[in-house]
């Protein structure tokens, strides 16, 4: 008689375990699938974030004062003395996980290196290099890295002449 | 008696799994709810931003930057702080040290000096009260100030009466008063203990807050002395530190310049470029105003030569 209660205790016991395992494992799913759902909201939501952030940051490295013009131009013999500047602590902040650079568009160039001082000393330059690196800051991490780019008036003065320049934003994400 | 024990034993084990849960369940929600609250935070300074990097394309504009909900944002001298979210800035930003609204008033202006070298913000609570008093010397020069569309009182000092200003400022967070003239009673002053008070010495390029003496270099850090003479100093200091890297940057520039110049070019661009250099490294207000005409003379004699200007 007491053997016998003692299984039906026992079984009645297993159950309980059973239900509350079960109940644990169904919360567990829910978490998980909610925490899924969260980060996959989250990951979008800072894609879009960064998206828009680039586009006015496109705008505003045109108008900086210390690569432009007085009037809406890029002034094409500030920007290497820029890029010795530009891995600071307050650009940095400005620019963060980013690649920028400045591409000569029209007249056209047929090269493809960088415009650096060396080049400048030459006498085909600005012909003799297609791009200003202007900064680079690469994270060791990245999930993905897309790119925006606008049209800009280039200002030449040791020729005193205008061009067209591409603005390129690479973001690393 | 067995099957009390029974239960006894079953109630206590629900209990116990009952608690686990809901304290799972609880923990859960205050972390979402946290999460959300620095997540929305964030939004927030992100968007005042983007809005101030936007607005800074203009050389002066005025607008109302509407965020999404109101939110109480601490101005420090290099960032921006909100309940728990901070973000460093390089703009400089004269503000009241504490706005609490969704709607800021905002003004900006490109500072030159002589070449243009940066924009300031001026930003103001809408209730924000400026009483600005002038006398017969100083008003053409206050009249032709460029203000922002901020809540401005101009008083002529033969007006002036402390205990209207003093009845007008009782309900306000915060007021400035702002004396370009001495002949104002200073026992009157002593009556608005909760104003900010600066007395503007024109002649002199410098001012007087809280006992401390602060020099401006022209109109636009001027506004920013007006507007917010709690973080003067520090966006004053920020705005020289640009200068020098703006200043080193023309001076750059002139060399390269002077590569491919002819002599007598080549000699017009090195003289700006030692004045550059010299200009970069300094943070006094009598040298920068001096170095600042010079620059422009030099600047001039470029162009009146066909020189490549350096600005």
């Amino acid at each position: 008689m007491t053997a016998r209660k003692s299984t039906k205790g026992q079984m009645e016991m297993s159950e309980t375990t059973l239900i509350t395992l079960i109940v644990v494992i169904i919360i567990g799913i829910a978490f998980f699938v909610y925490y899924k759902y969260s980060s996959q909201s989250y990951d979008e939501a800072r894609e879009r974030i960064s998206e828009e952030e680039s586009s006015v940051l496109l705008a505003y490295i045109a108008s900086m004062p210390e690569i432009s013009c007085e009037d809406n131009c890029i002034d094409a013999s500030k920007l290497l003395a820029f890029k010795s500047l530009s891995n600071s602590k307050d650009y940095i902040a400005v620019f963060g996980n980013k690649k920028i650079t400045i591409e000569q568009a029209y007249p056209a160039v047929n090269s493809t290196e960088e415009c650096t001082a060396l080049k400048l000393n030459q006498a085909s330059y600005p012909g003799n290099c297609r791009y200003w690196m202007l900064y680079e800051r690469k994270p060791k991490l990245f999930s993905s890295t897309y790119i925006v780019s606008t049209p800009y008036s280039i200002y030449y003065p040791e020729t005193d002449s205008h061009g067209i320049a591409i603005i390129k934003i690479e973001v690393y994400l | 008696m067995d099957k009390g024990i029974e239960f006894s034993f079953k109630a206590i084990f629900v209990s116990i799994a009952g608690a686990i849960l809901v304290m799972i369940l609880v923990n859960f929600a205050v972390q979402q709810t946290d999460l959300f609250g620095r997540y929305s935070n964030r939004a927030i300074v992100n968007s005042f931003e983007k809005q101030l990097d936007a607005f800074s394309v203009s050389s002066s504009s005025k607008k109302i930057i509407n965020l999404p909900e109101k939110i109480k944002m601490r101005f420090d001298c290099n960032a921006l702080i909100t309940e728990d979210f901070s973000e460093e800035t390089g703009r400089i930003i004269f503000a009241p040290p504490e706005i609490e609204s969704e709607k800021i008033k905002a003004a900006t202006k490109t500072w030159s000096f002589p070449f243009r070298i940066t924009n300031f913000f001026y930003l103001s609570n809408e209730e924000d009260v400026y009483f600005i008093v002038f006398d017969a010397e100083s008003k053409e020069y206050v009249d032709s100030l460029d203000l922002p569309d901020f809540k401005i009182l101009k008083i002529d000092a033969r007006n002036f009466n402390a205990n209207q200003i003093s009845e007008q400022a009782k309900n306000l967070k915060r007021a400035n008063l702002i004396l370009f003239t001495k002949q104002v009673n200073e026992n009157e002053l002593t009556k608005l203990k909760n104003l900010n008070i600066v007395r503007v010495n024109l002649k002199q390029n410098d001012a007087m807050y809280n006992n401390e003496n602060f020099f401006f270099l022209d109109e636009a850090m001027l506004i920013g002395l007006i507007t917010s003479p709690e973080n003067y100093n520090c966006q004053k200091e920020k705005a020289i530190e640009k200068l020098s890297i703006i200043s080193n940057i023309n001076s750059q520039k002139a060399s390269y310049l002077a590569l491919k110049a002819n002599n007598e070019c080549k000699n017009y661009l090195l003289e700006i470029k030692s004045s550059l250099d010299v200009f970069r490294n300094q943070k006094e207000k009598n040298s920068l105003l001096n170095l600042n005409e010079k620059i422009k003379e030099q600047n001039n004699n470029l162009i009146r030569n066909d020189c490549q200007k350096i600005y």
